[in-house]
Parts: C-alpha cells; sequence; structure tokens
C-alpha cells in the first residue's frame, strides 16, 4: 500500500519534468525547420503548400500548434517520421527500440559485471600497482571519446583481422543478413528471438558476435563510471566504525569486506547504475551511428540532421520517459538495499 | 605481583606508533596492566592518552597509518577440559588465529552506538553472525528443540499427541550428552535463538521484535544494548568497555553499567572499562590502572587509588574531581596540557606538569614498581 | 581469372602487414620522442611552479634543480642525435627522414634553451636577490608570519601531490598540451588549413610530393592536410572551447545554485524543475537539437549548446552545498553583525563551496572536450577543413581503413587530454577532501 502510494506520487512528479521536456524540444525543433518544407519541393504549387499547411495545422500560431501537438500525443499520433518514409514514429520506436535495448542491456551487464569487483579490488587494494592501474584504466573510459574508440575496435577486431585473413568480429549491423536470409523479427530482441523462435543458434552466436564490439565500446563508459563509484563509496565505507566492529567479531576480512562493507557500499554505485543507464541512451546516438546499428541512436542523430521534427520529438519523449522510469526504478532498489529509506 | 594463573590479561612494554606527516605520533609508549580473572578493571586518563588505542592493541585492530611496534601482550584462557592455564602472546598469533579471539574470546564494545552497528543488517543478524563464527553449535541447536517441544507440551488446550511428542522429547534430552551435528538451517535458527537469549540478557524490551529490526529503528540505549549483546554473544573471557556508556544519558549511563555489573556475575567475564568518568570507576570497578601520555602511571585496588594515590598526576586527577561535602571557589586543576607525542618530553612525560620533578625526572624514565603491596606507581617521587 | 583474384588479395594482404607494422612503428616513436619532450617541458614548468611557490625551499636546492635541469638536457639531446643516426642508418627507416627528428631536437633545444633560461633561471636570480640578507630581512620575518600557516598546508598538498603518481602524469600532459598549443605556429611544419592536394592520405612519416615542402610526420587526411599540425593546431581550439563552455556554466550555474540554495522557497522549487528538466535529457541530443536550432553548424554554436546543457548541474550541486552551509554557524555569526545577504553569499558562503566545484570544473573540462568532439564527429561541427579533433575523426572514419592515422591521432589527443584533466580532477578530490587529508 505504501510502495503503492510511493511510485503514484512519483508519477504525478514526473508529469512537470516531462512537460518541460516536451516544451522545450517542441519549441526547439520548432526553430530547427519548417516541418512543411518535407511535404513540398520547387514545383509545389502555392496553393498547393497552403493546404498542406493547413491539412497539418501549421498555419495556426507556433502555442496552437503545441496544444494541438499534444492532443495528438496522447492520442497516440506521434507524428509521421519523414525521414523514415513517413511512417508514424511509434511504430518506428516500436521497431528500433529493441535493438537499442538489447545493445544497452548487455553494455550494462558487461559493465556491472566487471565494474563491481574492479571497484572492490581497487579500493582494498589502494595506493598499490593494481589500483593505479585500474583508475587509469576507469579514468580512461570515462575520457574516451566513444566515436573513436568504436573506430579503433572496428579497425583492428573487424579490418585489420579481415585483410590479414583471420577470423574477425563483424563491423556493423545485428547479424549477418546473407547467412540468414529468411529471418524475420518476432519480438525485436535478436538474441531472444534467434533461440525461442528459430531455435537457430548459429543467428545467435552470429548476434552475439555482431553485438560484442558496440556492447564493449558503450558499455566502457559505465563500466568505468562504476568502477570509480565503487572505488570510492568502498573507501569511504571501509572507514567507517562499523567495519571496525565487524572485524573485532573476528570476522576474516573477505567476510568484512564482501558481506558488511560491500553491502553498504553497493548503495550509492546502484543510484549511479540507473543515472548511467540514461548516458547509455547519448553513447548509443555515437555507437550506433559507428557501427550502423539499426537503433534508436542512429535514426536519432539522422533525424536531426535532416529536420525530422516529428522523430526528434519522438526520441527525446521516449528517453526522458525512460529516465524517469529508472529513476523509480533505482529509488525502488534503493529501498531494498537501504533498510534506512522508508517509502511515505 | 599475584599468582600469574590469577592474570587473564597481562600488557607489558606495549608501543603503538602513528606514523603520520608531521611525524611519528608515539601514541603508547611502554603500557603495562593486569588483570584478574573476574575483575573489573578501570583504565581511566585525560582524553588523547592513549586508552582507546590501548584497546585497540590488545585486539590487534590498529589501522594504518599505526602500528603496534613492541611488547608483550599475554593472554591466559583456561582450558574448559583439563582445567590448565595456556598463555599466548597475542601480538606473535597469525591472523587467522587471532580471528579466533577476537569477538570469541576477547570481546569489545565501542564509544558510539550510533555509528557501530551496521545500518543494513538486522540487529539479529548482527548478532547470529558472530554466534555462528565462533560457537559449535550442536548444543543450541539442540537445546533450541528441546524448548521448543517443551512449549508445545505446555500450551492451552494441549496437543493432541502428547505421548509421541514426550517419547521425542525424551530422546532428545538423552542426546544432551552428544548431540549430533546439525545442518546449517538448523543452526542459522538457533543462533537466530540464541540472539534472542542474548538480548534477554541484556534485558532488552521485547527481544523477539528487536532482532528483527534495524539499527536505525532502535534508540541509542537499546544500541548500546544491542552491542553489549553482540560482544558477549559468546562468552568472551575479557571484555573491554571503550567508552560504552559515554554517549547516553546518565540514566541509560547508570542502567547499562548496572547490566555489567550483573552480567559479570552471570557470565564471570573479566571486564575493562575505559572511561575518563571517575565517578563510573569509583562506582564499577574494583581494580584500577591510570595513564597518562601513553604509559600506564598507577595501578592497583580502586579503595586504594581513591584513599591513598601515589602518583602526583593521579592526585591531581583526583583533585579535579568535585565532591559534594566540599565547597571550593573552583576546581583545582593540573597545570599545563598533554604533551605533544610526537616529540614527548624525555624522561618521564610528566614532569613538565610535576611540582615534585627533579633532575632524574628529566633524563630517566620511571618504571611501574610495586612500592605497596599490591600498589604500582611508576614514578621517581611517589607520593608515600 | 581466379588466379588473378589470388594474386590480388596476397598482394594486399602484405600490403596490409606491412602498413600496419611500419604504421606502429612510427607511431611508437613519435610517441617516445613526443613523451620525453613534453615530460623535459613539463619537468621545467613545474620546477618552475615549485620555485615560485614554494618559498621556502632553500638556495642550495633551486640550484640543484637547475643543475639538475641542465644535465638532463644534456643527456636527452645526446640519447635523441644517437637514436637519429641509428635510426636513419636502418633500412626499414628509410623514408623516416632526418628532418622529422632534427625538427623535434630542435623545437627540443629551442624549448629548452629559451624556456630555460626565462623560467628557470629568471626566478632563481630573483630568489638569490630575495635572500642576500639586507634584503631577506625586510620580508622574511613578516612573510613567515603571514603565510607560516598557508605555507604549511601548500607543502603538505605538493607533498600529496608528488605521492600521487596519476596527478602528476595529469599535470604533465594538460601544460605540455597548452603549451605545446600555444607554441604551434613555431614547430608545426605546416600552417592552419593548408593543404597539398596531392599528398592525400599519406602514412606517417612520408615525404610530401613537393620537393620544397617538410615531411608528414604523423601523414596527412584525406585532403592532403599534414595531420601532426594540424592536431596542435586543432588542440588550441579544442581547449579553448572545453574552458570556455566549463567557465560559463561554473559561473552561470554556481550563481543560480547559490541563490537557489540561499533563498529557497518558490525560486528554489522553480530553478531545481527546471534542472530537473535538463537532467531528463541525454546531454548530447539536447546539444543536438539546440546546434540545429542556432541555424549554423559551428564551433560557437556547439559552445554555446553546452554552455545550456551544462549548467545546470553546478546549480544542483552549488545549490546543495549551500543549503548546507547556510545553516553553519558561521554565517548567523556574519548575519548576527549585520552582513547583507549579497554579501554572505559571496564572501562568506560560495567561498567554502568552492571545492567541490573547482573537482567538477576539472573533471568537465575533459567532459565537455569529449562532447564536443562528440558533436562533431557525427556531423554537427565546422564545415569540413577547420581544425578541430572531432572534425578529422569525422571526416577520417570514411578512410579509417586505408588512413587509420588521420582517425586516431586526433582521437588519442582528445583521450589523453580528457584523461589528464580527470586525472588531476580526481586527484584534487583525494588531496582536497578533508576526510581523506586526514594525517
Amino acid at each position: 500500500m505504501k510502495l503503492r502510494d510511493f511510485i503514484l506520487r512519483r508519477m504525478i512528479l514526473a508529469i512537470p519534468v516531462i512537460f518541460g521536456v516536451l516544451v522545450i524540444t517542441w519549441f526547439l525543433a520548432f526553430q530547427v525547420g519548417d516541418p512543411a518544407a518535407m511535404y513540398i519541393n520547387e514545383n509545389t504549387p502555392q496553393s498547393a503548400i497552403e493546404s498542406i499547411r493547413k491539412a497539418h495545422g501549421l498555419d495556426e500560431p507556433p502555442h496552437i500548434q503545441f496544444i494541438l501537438y499534444l492532443t495528438n500525443l496522447f492520442q497516440g499520433n506521434w507524428g509521421e517520421s519523414t525521414s523514415t518514409s513517413f511512417r508514424p514514429v511509434l511504430e518506428v520506436i516500436a521497431l528500433k527500440f529493441p535493438a537499442t535495448i538489447e545493445l544497452a542491456m548487455l553494455a550494462m551487464f558487461f559493465a556491472i559485471i566487471l565494474g563491481i569487483p574492479l571497484g572492490i579490488i581497487s579500493a582494498t587494494k589502494k595506493d598499490t600497482v593494481v589500483d593505479h592501474f585500474t583508475r587509469v584504466f576507469s579514468l580512461a573510459g570515462v575520457s574516451m571519446p566513444i566515436f573513436w574508440f568504436a573506430l579503433m575496435l572496428k579497425y583492428v577486431f573487424y579490418y585489420q583481422l579481415a585483410i590479414m585473413g583471420l577470423p574477425h568480429l563483424p563491423g556493423s549491423f545485428r547479424y549477418d543478413d546473407l547467412m540468414f536470409p529468411d529471418f524475420k523479427y518476432t519480438t525485436g530482441f535478436l538474441l531472444f528471438d534467434s533461440i525461442v523462435f528459430e531455435h537457430n543458434p548459429r543467428l545467435f552466436l552470429d548476434a552475439l558476435a555482431h553485438l560484442a564490439m558496440p556492447a564493449f565500446c558503450l558499455g566502457y563508459l559505465t563500466l568505468a563510471i562504476i568502477t570509480r563509484m565503487m572505488r570510492s563509496s568502498m573507501l569511504e565505507v571501509m572507514r567507517e566504525d562499523y567495519i571496525t566492529l565487524a572485524r573485532s567479531k573476528g570476522l576474516s576480512e573477505r567476510v568484512v569486506i564482501y558481506k558488511h562493507a560491500l553491502r553498504n557500499a553497493l548503495i550509492p554505485t546502484v543510484t549511479v547504475i540507473g543515472l548511467a543507464f540514461g548516458g547509455l541512451m547519448t553513447g548509443a546516438v555515437l555507437t550506433e551511428t559507428i557501427f550502423s546499428w539499426p537503433g534508436l541512436g542512429t535514426w536519432a542523430a539522422r533525424a536531426i540532421l535532416n529536420s525530422d521534427l516529428a522523430a526528434i520529438n519522438g526520441f527525446t519523449l521516449l528517453v526522458a520517459l525512460i529516465f524517469v522510469t529508472s529513476n523509480l526504478i533505482v529509488d525502488l532498489v534503493y529501498g531494498t538495499l537501504d533498510p534506512r529509506i522508508r517509502y511515505g | 605481583m599475584a599468582d600469574t594463573k590469577d592474570l587473564v590479561l597481562e600488557v607489558h612494554g606495549l608501543k603503538t606508533n602513528f606514523y603520520t606527516y608531521e611525524g611519528v605520533v608515539k601514541a603508547l609508549d611502554g603500557v603495562e596492566l593486569f588483570l584478574r580473572r573476574g575483575d573489573t578493571m578501570g583504565l581511566v586518563g585525560e582524553t588523547g592518552c592513549g586508552k582507546s588505542v590501548t584497546a585497540r592493541s590488545i585486539l590487534r585492530l590498529v589501522e594504518p597509518p599505526g602500528r603496534v611496534e613492541e611488547g608483550e601482550i599475554l593472554f591466559r584462557e583456561i582450558d574448559p577440559k583439563t582445567g590448565e592455564v595456556n598463555a599466548v602472546d597475542i601480538l606473535q598469533l597469525d591472523e587467522d588465529e587471532m580471528l579466533h579471539i577476537r569477538g570469541g574470546k576477547i570481546a569489545i564494545v565501542f564509544q558510539d552506538p550510533s555509528t557501530f552497528p551496521n545500518p543494513v543488517f538486522r540487529i539479529g543478524d548482527q548478532i547470529a553472525e558472530v554466534i555462528l563464527l565462533h560457537q559449535d553449535m550442536k548444543h543450541d541447536v539442540l537445546e533450541m528443540k528441546i524448548n521448543k517441544l517443551e512449549r508445545i507440551l505446555n500450551m492451552n488446550p494441549p496437543p493432541v499427541n502428547v505421548s509421541e511428542i514426550v517419547a521425542h522429547l525424551e530422546q532428545l534430552r538423552s542426546m544432551r550428552g552428544n548431540p549430533p551435528e546439525p545442518d546449517e538451517k538448523a543452526k542459522k535458527k538457533a543462533a537466530k535463538w540464541r540472539a534472542i537469549e542474548m538480548l534477554k540478557l541484556v534485558r532488552m524490551p521485547s527481544p523477539e521484535s528487536v532482532v528483527n529490526q534495524y539499527p536505525h529503528e532502535l534508540s541509542g540505549g537499546m544500541r548500546q544494548r544491542a552491542l553489549i549483546a553482540m560482544a558477549l554473544a559468546c562468552n568472551p573471557s575479557i571484555l573491554i568497555c571503550d567508552e560504552a556508556t559515554t554517549a547516553l544519558d546518565v540514566t541509560v549511563q547508570a542502567q547499562v553499567l548496572n547490566l555489567l555489573n550483573q552480567l559479570k556475575k552471570e557470565i564471570g567475564t573479566s571486564i575493562i572499562i575505559i572511561t575518563h568518568d571517575m565517578g563510573v570507576v569509583a562506582e564499577t570497578c574494583n581494580w584500577v590502572a591510570v595513564m597518562y601520555a601513553g604509559t600506564t602511571v598507577e595501578t592497583c585496588a580502586t579503595d586504594e587509588l581513591f584513599a591513598n594515590p601515589l602518583h602526583p598526576y593521579t592526585e591531581g586527577l583526583l583533585h579535579a574531581v568535585p565532591k559534594l561535602h566540599e565547597e571550593r571557589e573552583r576546581l583545582p586543576q593540573i597545570p599545563g596540557s598533554v604533551p605533544n607525542l610526537i616529540h614527548p618530553p624525555s624522561g618521564c612525560r610528566f614532569h613538565p606538569r610535576c611540582d615534585f620533578a627533579t633532575e632524574i625526572c628529566k633524563t630517566e624514565k620511571p618504571k611501574l614498581e610495586e612500592v605497596q603491596p599490591d600498589h604500582w606507581v611508576a614514578c621517581h617521587h611517589p607520593r608515600i | 581469372m581466379s588466379e588473378h583474384y589470388f594474386d590480388d588479395v596476397e598482394s594486399y594482404e602484405l600490403k596490409g602487414m606491412n602498413h600496419l607494422i611500419t604504421w606502429l612503428l612510427h607511431l611508437l616513436a613519435g610517441l617516445v620522442i613526443l613523451t620525453i619532450a613534453s615530460t623535459i617541458l613539463a619537468f621545467q614548468i613545474t620546477a618552475l611552479i615549485a620555485i615560485q611557490i614554494g618559498f621556502s625551499i632553500t638556495l642550495s636546492e633551486s640550484f640543484a634543480i637547475g643543475a639538475l635541469q641542465l644535465l638532463i638536457a644534456v643527456i636527452v639531446s645526446y640519447i635523441l642525435i644517437k637514436l637519429s643516426i641509428a635510426i636513419q642508418s636502418s633500412e626499414l627507416w628509410a623514408f623516416s627522414t632526418s628532418l622529422y627528428l632534427n625538427l623535434l631536437l630542435l623545437i627540443l633545444l629551442a624549448t629548452m634553451g629559451t624556456i630555460g633560461m626565462i623560467f628557470i633561471f629568471l626566478p632563481i636570480i630573483t630568489l638569490i636577490s630575495l635572500f642576500l640578507p639586507n634584503i631577506r630581512e625586510y620580508w622574511f620575518p613578516l612573510f613567515k608570519e603571514d603565510m607560516g600557516p598557508r605555507i604549511k598546508e601548500i607543502r603538505y598538498s605538493l607533498y600529496l601531490v608528488r605521492k600521487s603518481p596519476l596527478v602528476v602524469a595529469g599535470v604533465i600532459i594538460i601544460v605540455s598540451f597548452v603549451v605545446l598549443a600555444f607554441l604551434a605556429p613555431f614547430f608545426t611544419p605546416y600552417g592552419p588549413e593548408q593543404r597539398i592536394w596531392a599528398d592525400y592520405n599519406l602514412p606517417p612519416g612520408s615525404p610530401s610530393t613537393d620537393p620544397n615542402m617538410p615531411i608528414h610526420i604523423w601523414g596527412t587526411d584525406d585532403s592532403g592536410g599534414d595531420v601532426f599540425s594540424r592536431i596542435f593546431w586543432a588542440a588550441q581550439v579544442d581547449l579553448r572551447i572545453s574552458v570556455t563552455v566549463v567557465a560559463v556554466a561554473v559561473t552561470v550555474g554556481t550563481l543560480i545554485g547559490a541563490i537557489s540554495g540561499f533563498y529557497g522557497g518558490k525560486i528554489d522549487e522553480l530553478v531545481m524543475r527546471i534542472t530537473d528538466v535538463f537532467f531528463a535529457f541525454p546531454g548530447l541530443v539536447l546539444a543536438m537539437a539546440i546546434v540545429m536550432a542556432l541555424g549554423e553548424r559551428s564551433l560557437d554554436n556547439i559552445a554555446i549548446a553546452l554552455m545550456v546543457t551544462w549548467w545546470p548541474g553546478y546549480a544542483r550541486l552549488v545549490r546543495g552545498q549551500v543549503l548546507a552551509e547556510r545553516e553553519k554557524l558561521y554565517v548567523e555569526a556574519a548575519r548576527s553583525i549585520g552582513a547583507s545577504d549579497m554579501r554572505i553569499l559571496l564572501v562568506h558562503i560560495i567561498p567554502n563551496t568552492i571545492q567541490p566545484i573547482i573537482v567538477s570544473a576539472t573533471m568537465d573540462t575533459g567532459g565537455v572536450l569529449l562532447t564536443a568532439a562528440g558533436l562533431s564527429c557525427i556531423g554537427f561541427g565546422p564545415p569540413a577543413g577547420v581544425d578541430e579533433w572531432g572534425l578529422m575523426i569525422s571526416i577520417g572514419q570514411f578512410y579509417y581503413s586505408i588512413a587509420p592515422w588521420a582517425v586516431f591521432f586526433p582521437g588519442f589527443a582528445i583521450l589523453m587530454t580528457s584523461l589528464a584533466f580527470n586525472l588531476v580532477g580526481d586527484g584534487i578530490r583525494d588531496i582536497m577532501d578533508p576526510k581523506l587529508r586526514r594525517r
């Protein structure tokens, strides 16, 4: 009951945030270009332009157009993505969302699996070679230009290996459509589809190989953030009195670190993981562009360059929703990790 | 000195240094302590004289940049089977043996109940943890089962299959001499049951619900009791209370001190109470050691100390305690302040503040000697 | 037909292998030399800083530092000359002509000479004169009394800095990049935006097709621009952008955050909701949209977009700090003696919240650099031809298989600069954190 109230209240609080995002993107997009320009060319007669404007409500003043946009939004009409052959934005999102989420999930998985142990090791061996190495490794992740890193990975693991005639990782797309010409997406999550619907382990492995480089590239930043957070919160926790108490009980150093310290140090790390999920969306724009990944990131970058207003609005709205949701999830996880937090 | 068999803990020439940027802080420089079995010893001194460092050194819990440099900490334990007394030097033990002593043989209660319990674990789990670690749970599991069956038998209305239960109970009772090895789950359950017993022992109100609560849900006094329960959970030979009552209200403080005294009688633990409050010492301790700037300056029975202090510092300390039946304009104080431990005074560390200092005090460090029967003082000019 | 096909592949493979090896070797040599050069430079500059702020260093120590510098200079020059002779005599390196090494040597010696003379000996002479007994007696006792505790703190900080090699490395990299960016006109063989169209996609170390032009140390890009020169010209632009953006964001964010935290109430509520909205955006996408909305794709617009997206972070940070400080006793004390709100805020509260701002500003300088480069890499930057790291990668990515050096070097420059800022920021946090600073 309390939990439900908490979630409800958080959702109500999210409304002004989402509304703010809508206002800013819509008016920015309004500046980017004339939406009517997509429907016309030099040969379109003036009268036709007028009628096109009227048909799409573009002859109204901006604030009326915005309200029109909002009403359409609530009716499930997010507009048409002009850069994706005029398909409805929601349809394009449904099509491309699984690709991005699959990539982001794998990147996150990889970042968490590696990042937390690295942070612990770095903190427990503070000021040793291991620690310095881990710090440089994680700071390099924070400072890594993703687009460049992606290109370099592609150059080494795809191009160089390929011209040397060695087995190499694929450099673009989600699967090899020459090898699997008959494949059709069911849910859109390729790893899932290949096993559950296609019963094709080779497709699964191929998809995994295609995911490897983009996921590593995208996950490295998150990995770095998690490692750093884990290290600093571990260091902080290790100075706490309850660690001394745990030691005074005769617990071995392993138990002290992995039970008493870890549980406390995870609390701030979880927050960072949640926030980093939003960051993955930013990273996806860059990574997907380099690896020709048919996901939301590529779509968004192209939409902005092509002044595809409905797509810009749709993408930012979606990301804002993801952000708000992941924050809510973080708060819920927080509550289970830290008994001092009570919803109410 | 009395028969060494009586002594459960002996500390000789303990030196602990802290290596800081500004220099080496010689926090402990030749601490001498001895604790008799079943005694309550007060360890008193000003703030920063090294009481807490002594406690942590005994448990080898001094953290970098600190390090125990030299000395001898003899811990004498009575073997429960043979009744023989085994002495071990704590400083010579390896880390694994040390883990066995910490919490199991020597336990410590820390000063601040608000920061010491781990905030993310339930009180019961934190107590059970130390029980599981140090105790062989065979007997406890059996006792718990017997206890449960007895409770069922005493229920009103009585259960239908009384004879069956009684038979089972008899069978379990017959195993008391040689209980079977329990499984992990039963052990955990028994540890929790023991935790409740421990909370009852420290007079915790409604222990059954407290075991499932988190530290932040308890008051300061309750948390301190929980910490004491945690420390006493394995019937340690020595319990060190590092300013365990300082952070509490006076009323709660009195409760906790009474509790300690009763527990000592119930469990037979020797207690070291670290405090700067002479009142607490007078009330609870039968033996006392006075520390000054990292050294033991005087140690004797409590009554003896209050009646007949031999070290000038102790004398000053006792004078500084306000008394009800005296009317004084202002309390006498010891001139000067606690010395800088990076560059401690030569010879006797108290000599710059001492009214009776002579040349020898500046050059030679006095040894702790038995100047009167059962009364040790480290001073060149004891106030006999 | 098929035979020909295999022939082709084989030759292609060989070429690829060869290519990679020579390219890697060049890269290695270039990096070694650059590292040595920049280490020496940075060493000199740090020594200068140390001498200037560490007034407590004795005379003999400053002489020792000067002598050490000279010694190192001689040794390094000797090694470099030896190295260049050795490399030139080797066949593999035949086409890595002497010019490239001699040029570096020249830069090295020139900087050694000028910087050494101006920055090392000038302060030493000043110091000597300051420490002459009859001059010294005027200032030293006063200075000592005044600055005693502060100097102690500074010395302790320097001690902590010395103890963390990562911070030292970061400072060295930043200083060398800044210095190299400033000195770009003096040592880059090609001018800004200078192209030799015939020299497209040449590997590192290739001579120019124009016999009068210098060698291409790190190769050329698709339009015949010299990668080495472009990188250092671009350093000017990129560093300027990131520093400007952070400076503006810090100022605006601090002011808004401080006011919001100090006055609380409705202003606070409003500011926090606005920052919430900004946080719900992916920063890059918002910046992209702003650049597009501003009309023209240029570095200035990228800078504006980044300022707009970056201030909310500082506003939040400062607000939190101010909220904590506001309740403290010293503020109460200031108010009790009649200080105005503005005075309390500017003189008492903000200086006490400055430390986390410095840390996050340092680290953000790297972050802004990354984002700006990222924006211009996916096509929101200036038109092709401008010297800017992100743009170089953006253009280079289409030729990454045949001219990887045109992508590698600018990206590596971004990575190193950003890493250096992060190293320093991270180190400063550890050093300034009162909890970690215990002795």
